[in-house]
């Protein structure tokens, strides 16, 4: 398994137990330190399981185990992938930090404009992600055999 | 990769970018309260992201990589398997315009049960194909 597919499935499986540990305290809003916060994770707390957990899982899973672009480079453009691993976790991160507090009324410049970041952060982390697989979702054919 | 799960994963890689382009722009929309109205498309966001982006690809994958049948066709009917792929689809553009554009909620009804009958009928393919390689009759 490809060093950038363990990351991404690493990182997915720390999601989902964060994801769980959210659930939790969601539960929990009142007793919580952080109560105010705690009540507007919801959003959080499906993106951290569907983009951080499950999507990280494919990317990863589909970076692996899909057809070879190419002899020389088998999984497509590497640095592309890399990419994709920073920008999807640094745009999720950015939500699950401001999201809450601007769901909480917290209102600001810099939420506003974290969130903002995070969002386009995240769209083109799919955007990239499928640039760098649409070419390995192929056929078996003679062409393709003679390129791989 | 057989030309249905081609056909089908690069849907869903199409189906994701919709998703997440969706998703970003919902996000800002929270951020900066362009327009209300806007929230309209968190069903539209939730309906491509988990029947279009994740089920097409567990679909195409599904097909291309589970254990073959040992008589053909080796994947099921092709005919069969393509009807099931746009019924699936007509099913989540209904939906997703019922949604959107109508007030009546028939439109989205019809969609699910398309939705339903395509994954219905692709899964009942992959029910048999589910098992072990050597077994001629699980």
């Amino acid at each position: 398994m490809p060093k950038l597919s363990r990351w991404f499935i690493k990182t997915g499986i720390i999601y989902l137990v964060f994801a769980l540990f959210m659930g939790i305290g969601m539960e929990f809003p009142n007793i919580s330190l952080l109560s105010t916060y705690m009540v507007n994770l919801f959003p959080s707390f499906y993106h951290a399981l569907a983009v951080g957990w499950i999507t990280q899982l494919i990317f990863g899973v589909a970076y692996w185990m899909f057809p070879r672009y190419s002899k020389e480079e088998p999984r497509g453009k590497e640095s592309l992938g890399w990419l994709v691993y920073i920008f999807i976790n640094a745009g999720l991160i950015m939500r699950v930090i401001f999201e809450p507090i601007n769901g909480s009324g917290h209102r600001s410049m810099l939420v506003m404009t974290a969130l903002v970041i995070s969002a386009i952060l995240q769209w083109l982390a799919g955007l990239l992600f499928a640039v760098n697989t649409w070419s390995r979702v192929k056929g078996r054919n003679k062409k393709n055999r003679k390129r791989a | 990769m057989p030309e249905l799960s081609v056909k089908v994963i690069r849907l869903s890689l199409i189906y994701l970018v919709l998703g997440f382009t969706l998703g970003a722009f919902l996000l800002v929309n929270k951020a900066t309260n362009i327009d209300p109205q806007i929230w309209r498309l968190l069903p539209v966001h939730i309906e491509i992201i988990v029947f279009g982006w994740v089920m097409h690809l567990v679909m195409g994958v599904a097909y291309w990589s589970f254990p073959r049948f040992f008589e053909m066709p080796k994947r099921g009917n092709a005919l069969f398997n393509w009807s099931m792929i746009i019924l699936l689809n007509v099913g989540i553009w209904m939906t997703i315009f019922g949604d959107l554009a109508f007030s009546s909620n028939m439109l989205p009804f019809i969609g699910r049960i398309l939705e339903a009958i395509g994954f219905v009928g692709f899964f009942v393919l992959i029910w048999q194909r589910t098992r072990s390689p050597q077994a001629r009759h699980d």
